[in-house]
């Protein structure tokens, strides 16, 4: 009961999170940081998956944040990638 | 009821880690150290509130929370270990004194920051010298 009720809050606070990584997402003086603040974007995107999962009761929330997570990591992969190949090849 | 409290300090740990990660990502000074931020403070953080999610739901999401915990933990160490190579090799900006870098030598560097060249300060042949005469061993490695 004491988890549910508190939910909605956490998720205020979650909201929190994901706009400081998005304004170090927008004026990052880097690549790299901009990589990592997408990074951590979608570790904050799958907690707030499941966190709409307690509040609103439908499970397949879940799942989304199961699918999240597998994205986020093909994208931070290609990123680096594309940040290595092209910052070491000249 | 005891589940109950498990998952509420389960979730406020998770919320607690989170907000650390996502503070370091904003307020500290260069690449390496938000990274090091944001890869062990946030999967620790989101691995916490799935647990705690997966402890509170009613219904049954345990099997897809154990999912999500096992491929952050498995996932975000790797994600973090490429960009923090990514991000010596391409050359970004780090406070470290030039003798205490650690990895000199051992991975090429460009000499500077991946968008100050392509902005177009200093000139490209430049940039070639610079990251040839800073990594002997790779010129020996290149094909006559």
């Amino acid at each position: 009961m004491i988890a549910e009720s508190i939910s909605i809050y956490l998720l205020v606070g979650l909201m929190l999170g994901i706009i400081l990584t998005g304004v170090r997402l927008i004026i990052g003086p880097g690549f790299a940081d901009r990589f990592v603040a997408l990074d951590m974007m979608t570790a904050l995107a799958v907690a707030a998956a499941a966190l709409t999962t307690l509040i609103t009761g439908r499970q397949e929330f879940i799942d989304i944040g199961l699918g999240l997570a597998v994205t986020g990591f093909v994208a931070t992969v290609a990123l680096a990638v594309f940040l290595e190949k092209k910052g070491n090849e000249q | 009821m005891i589940a109950d409290i498990i998952a509420t300090v389960l979730l406020l740990g998770g919320l607690f880690f989170l907000l650390m990660a996502a503070i370091g990502v904003f307020r500290l000074g260069d690449p390496f150290l938000r990274l090091h931020a944001s890869t062990k403070a946030g999967t620790l953080g989101a691995g916490l509130l799935v647990a705690g999610v997966a402890v509170a739901f009613p219904g049954n999401v345990t099997g897809t929370a154990i999912a999500i915990i096992v491929f952050l933990l498995a996932t975000l160490p790797v994600a973090g270990h490429l960009l923090g190579r990514a991000t010596y090799v391409s050359g970004a900006d780090f406070h470290v004194d030039e003798d205490r870098d650690a990895l000199k030598g051992v991975l090429p560097r460009a000499s500077k920051s991946l968008e100050l060249r392509l902005l177009g300060k200093g000139s490209q042949e430049q940039t070639v010298l610079n990251a040839i005469e800073a990594h002997p061993a790779d010129k020996e490695k290149e094909p006559r």
